[in-house]
């Protein structure tokens, strides 16, 4: 099977206009947190969102995309971390599937999730790629670690999951709220809506 | 980051025959560049040896003074962190190489630094190599082609175009919350509450717009199964075909080999 | 003077000059039509009230505070600015809970925030929807949605951009009545527009701007007495001068009510039949 014809069974016109505006979403999303001089990314609320209102395989596309054109645009090394951006979407969108988006409280969990995930795929790569250093504030969490004793592996474990918690526990219970606003006429047209807003 | 901010990419615009070689043959370089730099031999000597290849490559292309700009903004931050962090707390530290007023540089850890960013700055260097040689339109229309696919292609195309009308419509939203008595610049746990109020009229405008934006992609013949016509003609030959697999045939062994060893 | 502006001059960098020297006054109370084409500086001179855009040079006063020196959170419990797309603000899951964003970010207490709400919402008509989604309406109920929340804001000075787009003649109505009434509270308005028909039967005052200067300040009616003034800022005579004119009647009237006396006085008759 041609990627095209998967590509036609999979993904409607609405879900493939939904990811591109999805994508710009999330290279919004960084314009955004440093005008309200935030310390999180909030680099990964599109994906998340396709995630929910698409489901695991539209959302994880998503976000490999996004670290792509974003490794065009701005710098290669986003390109290198396009994995773990892909592990988000499908994460996310395998939490809205078994019911983890129907509250503010379970979307927290969800978060949660998704950290763990984003860990499992960011820290081989951290740790491969870039020696466990990356030239950001992690750093600072991983050198603490290693003088205290810990090894290379554990101290990026510790350091990538604290980065990320706060920013994915944030990014998941907005992507909650936006769905639970959509407008009615809107859900009805993605069907993976319902997995968020019990109709 | 971008050096040019109008255009939005970091394209390069000049004629060299990188520029002219097809997106995927520089594709499947990189990927050869990356399997070589982390899967080959972890002598230092090699690794410089790749170096010294990629620039060689980079600056027949006339993109040395470029590509060094890029690298040392990503490198540098890198260099500043990782030479003392391994050098002091590395753990596989034993070799005191300096002592200086109780910090003691160990020998393992610089080592493990410098070979750690010798292997990365091989790959960027052929990552830049790519993006500045490369128009983003023909990456999308290389893409595109072979996977024989209109979605993929509008996927990596139209965020582009549609990033700068987003950027602008962040900011007038902005004023508009403002101008509501939304307070953006108070402190952390009252910015932390205006995400919601600046996120939401951006966000839910652009979903429920999506409704009109795929209807008017259908009626206009998006998912036509005839081939498109293309206005961006890209040029490839048998022999960069040969090389492509080439490329891949020698990766997929280097992988193969270092798994095995 | 509620609002005073000194000189005021607004560059985005050295080589486009927003705003160049302007200079006026307007008193509480007043309704201001700002008017001008496209880019003429209409909108970047209005984002001066509450602080959005600091003057490059001079200086801009509201409610005798100077702009430059105040923080937007703060002005905005002084002026009140609608922009033109209603989507651009609208970001909470009931009509209700937009109209109340301002409001309650101004620091009302609960019961007055209740009764602005309340006010704001019966003006535009909306009392029946308030518990509905803003995003399950169309175009004109959202943008009628946004003005109820700047009209609940209870500021001193409102600033409307282009209210009467994409309205409805019915919905036209109720924004009559809303600046009527807040013309009887003592508010002072501004209106920006293109609707020469809608500011000429409305409003009495005029600033009209080109290319980020000062045309003209003063009565409406002597805006549409200047033709080449009229031309270099793109507007349109309104349709009963246009009409008037037409008729070779000689009185230029502003509103339907004048236009008809015209005609009658041109029939030679006390008033028509069926006016």
């Amino acid at each position: 099977m041609s990627l095209n014809r998967r590509f036609k069974e999979d993904f409607t016109t609405t879900t493939v206009v939904l990811m591109s505006i999805a994508i710009v979403i999330n290279i919004v999303g960084g314009q955004l947190v440093s005008m309200l001089k935030l310390p999180i990314f909030l680099d990964s609320i599109g994906t998340v969102l396709v995630g929910l209102l698409a489901g695991p395989w539209a959302g994880g596309l998503t976000g490999l995309l996004t670290n792509l054109i974003w490794g065009m645009i701005s710098s290669p090394v986003a390109a290198a971390f396009s994995p773990v951006a892909m592990a988000i979407g499908i994460a996310a969108g395998l939490c809205a599937k078994y019911g983890l988006f129907k509250t503010w409280w379970l979307a927290m969990i969800s978060g949660v999730i998704i950290t763990v995930f984003n860990a499992i795929v960011a820290v081989p790569i951290r740790l491969y790629m870039f020696g466990g250093i990356t030239g950001s504030g992690a750093d600072f969490i991983t050198s603490y670690m290693l003088a205290l004793g810990k090894d290379l592996f554990g101290s990026v474990v510790i350091s990538v999951f604290t980065a990320n918690l706060i920013d994915k526990v944030i990014t998941a219970v907005l992507a909650w709220g936006i769905v639970k606003a959509l407008p009615l006429r809107t859900t009805t047209r993605l069907p993976r809506a319902k997995n968020v807003v019990s109709a | 980051m971008a050096p040019n901010k109008t255009t939005a990419t970091l394209f390069i615009d000049k004629d060299s025959w990188l520029q002219r070689l097809h997106p995927l043959t520089k594709l499947s370089y990189i990927l050869l560049t990356g399997v070589a730099a982390y899967g080959g031999p972890s002598s230092l000597l090699y690794i410089c040896l790749l170096l010294f290849c990629n620039a060689v490559i980079t600056a027949s292309g006339g993109l040395l003074k470029d590509t060094a700009k890029a690298l040392l903004r990503v490198i540098l931050p890198l260099l500043l962190f990782m030479i003392p962090i391994h050098s002091f707390l590395f753990p596989g530290n034993r070799t005191v190489l300096l002592e200086f007023h109780g910090m003691i540089v160990y020998q393992e850890g610089l080592l493990f630094a410098i070979s750690t960013l010798t292997k990365l700055t091989v790959v960027l260097i052929a990552s830049f190599l790519f993006v500045f040689s490369t128009h983003p339109a023909d990456l999308i229309t290389a893409l595109s082609h072979t996977c024989r696919s209109p979605s993929l292609a509008y996927l990596l195309g139209s965020p582009l175009l549609l990033l700068a009308s987003m950027r602008e419509r962040i900011e007038t939203i902005q004023a508009a919350q403002r101008a509501r008595g939304l307070d953006v610049d108070g402190n952390m746990f009252r910015r932390f509450l205006s995400l919601a109020p600046l996120l939401l009229p951006l966000v839910l405008g652009a979903i429920v717009e999506v409704e009109q934006r795929s209807i008017a992609l259908e009626v206009r013949g998006f998912k036509s199964t005839s081939i498109k016509t293309s206005l961006r003609k890209l040029s490839d030959s048998a022999l960069q075909r040969f090389c492509r697999w080439l490329m891949l045939a020698i990766a997929a062994v280097v992988l193969l080999l270092h798994g095995l060893g | 003077m509620i609002i005073c502006a000194e000189d005021l001059t607004f560059a985005y960098n050295d080589s486009l000059m927003a705003l160049q020297n302007i200079s006026f006054e307007i008193s509480a109370g007043e309704c201001v039509a700002l008017t001008g084409h496209n880019g003429s500086g209409k909108s970047t001179l209005v984002k001066h009230l509450n602080g959005l855009l600091k003057p490059t040079k001079g200086r801009i006063l509201v409610a005798n505070k100077d702009t430059a020196t105040s923080r937007t959170a703060e002005l905005a419990s002084q002026v009140a600015l609608l922009f033109q797309n209603p989507d651009d603000q609208i970001c909470k899951q009931t009509v209700w809970d937009e109209v109340c964003f301002g409001p309650q970010n101004l620091g009302y207490d609960k019961k007055k925030t209740t009764t602005l709400v309340q006010e704001a919402l019966a003006l535009f008509e909306l009392t029946s929807f308030e518990k509905k989604n803003p995003h399950d309406f169309g175009y004109s109920e959202r943008k009628r949605i946004a003005m109820a929340s700047i009209v609940a804001m209870d500021t001193p000075i409102l600033v409307f951009d282009e209210p009467t787009a994409g309205l409805d003649s019915y919905e036209m109505s109720l924004l009559i009545n809303t600046l009527k009434k807040l013309q009887s509270e003592n508010k002072t308005v501004l209106v920006i527009s293109h609707d020469m028909d809608f500011v000429a039967e409305n409003i009495l005052r005029a600033i009209s701007l080109s290319a980020g200067k000062k045309v003209f300040d003063g009565k409406l009616r002597d805006l549409f007495e200047q033709t080449d003034l009229m031309t270099e800022s793109g507007l349109l005579h309104p349709q009963t001068m246009q009409l008037s004119k037409a008729c070779g009647l000689y009185s230029s009237p502003l509103s339907t009510d004048e236009c008809v006396a015209a005609i009658a006085e041109q029939l030679g008759q006390p008033s028509l039949p069926n006016a």
